[in-house]
């Protein structure tokens, strides 16, 4: 029986047998967007005449892949041709791209169907917020709680995909905005190797940090979407040659944990979630290593490349008249004062990353490490982040720095909130990543288990 | 990560949305003159409200201290830093 949660291959096999048509599937995933999606701010605009288009078009074809008729949201950073593309933010409220980003066309290419633009953190965040409700629609909302927060900047991604209000989602990420947002509302978001997918139609915050992957729930789903968006572009110089292979083989990876994790923390269901998740990998034959990371400022390092390459690349926008239409004035404050950060501090941040480099050492001791997303569940969607991210704790790592892939998956619950972990894996191994993410889904049910609305 | 975390650390350790920041004026920041809002409200298309001022500052204040931090780390000589500039070649229009 085919519903809101059915997983990809689920609703790939029905279309094929006919017993659902991908008009069907798209007037169900509407139907909840226009509801359950609008109550959590979760949509940017719904694309209904193309994804009904679309559907029809794709029941009266050939399956061209996994992806075939099912229906989609893409966060609202993506180019659609013709179709608002508005990032988020105020001041970006009639801008329309002539063109679609390449991940787009790649799943246009595949037969899936766009039923929304999801809704996210205005600019993607950029200016350093303070508040939930630095969005156009206001604060996106858990799809576990109202009160919650859904997570940031691929809030809308996040959010309805845990909905059941899209088979699928694309998110994007600098230094968070896939693991957070899949954390909060207890999806499943695959943060592929910096250049696994082309930026090519994307908004940019970071150009040397962005990454694009896809927000679902399940591994497997991960999986299915990556394959598809993945490639060389170019018309993205950043872009990626090597082939993208998901089919893992050989002993199973060797699981390192940070000796950080945890360390004077107050986390203990947290902690108890990731201990249980760790005992679930090694019944299934997993070894684990204690790691570390040299001692580098690496969030140090992405502030400054975030901040320099955000204010250039928005540069026209923060120079302009529109600009304080942005949400939230702490993202006002942040971009202005953006504008002066100096080339040497760019440049040292830019030669801390090759310093970086280092941390490659401790692929020595393991294949991939499992650390929490977070300590805690989703914060509070109506209080200032200032007096609620306490303790939250996450991959202080080099991960993002060195653009490193990672697969975030829930692992428990706190106070009926999901709280989330992540597999992170050499650059170009997200067969690591999906191999372990994939066993774990596959002994325990975390994944299955949906917000009653 | 403190208990207490200044945005600044929210967005950067705990990798909130895409996490970015303002890194204004560090030689400003760096000699401990007055905070250069007005250098910075000039480039702008209008005044920022006296709330953005407010934050500016605040945002300002945080440099100051990540400015010195980023002096303990001494990056070794000749380091270079992570990107590269690559030729692009083109079509001779004369063949050698």
């Amino acid at each position: 029986m085919i519903g809101p949660y059915s997983s990809i291959r689920e609703m790939t096999s029905a279309l094929k047998k006919r017993e659902v048509s991908s008009v069907e599937l798209t007037e169900m995933y509407l139907k909840r967007l226009k509801t359950l999606g609008h109550e959590h701010n979760a949509v940017a605009e719904l694309t209904e005449e193309l994804a009904l288009k679309q559907a029809k078009a794709a029941d009266a074809t050939e399956a061209k892949s996994p992806l075939h008729g099912i229906p989609y949201g893409a966060k609202d950073l993506y180019a659609t041709k013709d179709i608002p593309t508005r990032w988020g933010s105020p001041g970006h409220a009639d801008q329309v791209f002539p063109y679609n980003a390449t991940s787009i066309d790649h799943l246009e290419a595949a037969g899936a169907v766009l039923v929304a633009k999801l809704e996210m953190i205005e600019l993607a965040g950029g200016g350093n917020y303070n508040v939930a409700n630095a969005s156009r629609m206001g604060p996106c909302l858990s799809a576990w709680d109202k009160k919650l927060w859904a997570g940031g900047s691929s809030s809308g991604s996040g959010a309805a995909t845990a909905l059941g209000c899209v088979g699928f989602s694309l998110g994007s990420e600098t230094s968070g905005s896939i693991v957070c947002p899949s954390a909060f509302n207890g999806a499943t978001g695959f943060r592929p190797t910096y250049g696994r997918v082309s930026r090519h139609g994307a908004m940019a915050l970071c150009w040397t940090l962005d990454k694009l992957g896809p927000i679902c729930r399940s591994a497997d789903d991960c999986g299915l979407v990556l394959e598809a968006i993945s490639g060389y572009d170019v018309k993205d110089g950043s872009s990626l040659k090597e082939k993208l292979s998901l089919r893992a083989t050989g002993p199973k990876p060797k699981i390192g944990l940070v000796k950080e994790t945890f360390k004077d923390s107050k986390a203990e269901v947290c902690e108890k979630a990731y201990h249980g998740a760790l005992d679930a990998l090694r019944k299934l034959g997993y070894e684990t290593v204690e790691i570390a990371y040299p001692d580098l400022p690496y969030n140090a390092a992405i502030d400054i490349i975030v901040g320099a390459e955000g204010a250039s690349a928005h540069e026209n926008f923060i120079r302009g008249d529109r600009f304080q239409k942005l949400q939230d004035v702490n993202q006002v404050a942040g971009f202005a004062a953006a504008l002066e950060i100096r080339a040497v501090d760019y440049l040292w941040a830019m030669r801390i990353r090759t310093e970086a480099l280092r941390a490659n050492e401790v692929w020595e001791k393991c294949d991939c490490i499992f650390t929490p997303s977070f300590y805690h569940k989703a914060i509070s969607a109506e209080l200032p982040f200032d007096q609620t991210w306490v303790n939250m704790g996450g991959d202080n790592g080099p991960s993002n720095l060195l653009g490193w892939p990672a697969i975030a998956f829930p692992i428990g619950f706190e106070d009926g909130a999901p709280i989330g972990g992540q597999i992170i894996a050499p650059a170009l191994r997200e067969d690591t990543c999906l191999r372990v993410a994939k066993d774990f889904q596959r002994v325990t049910d975390f994944h299955l288990k949906h917000p009653v609305p | 990560m403190p208990d207490q975390p200044t945005r600044r650390q929210i967005i950067s350790a705990a990798a909130l949305g895409a996490a970015s920041l303002a890194v204004p004026s560090l030689s400003a920041a760096q000699s401990g003159q007055d905070v250069p809002l007005d250098h910075i409200e000039k480039q702008l298309a209008s005044p920022l409200s006296p709330e953005a001022k407010k934050l500016l500052t605040e945002s300002l204040k945080g440099v100051q201290t990540a400015a010195s931090d980023r002096l303990k780390t001494k990056l070794p000589e000749n380091s270079e830093p992570c990107f590269n500039y690559s030729v692009t070649p083109v079509k001779a229009k004369v063949k050698k």
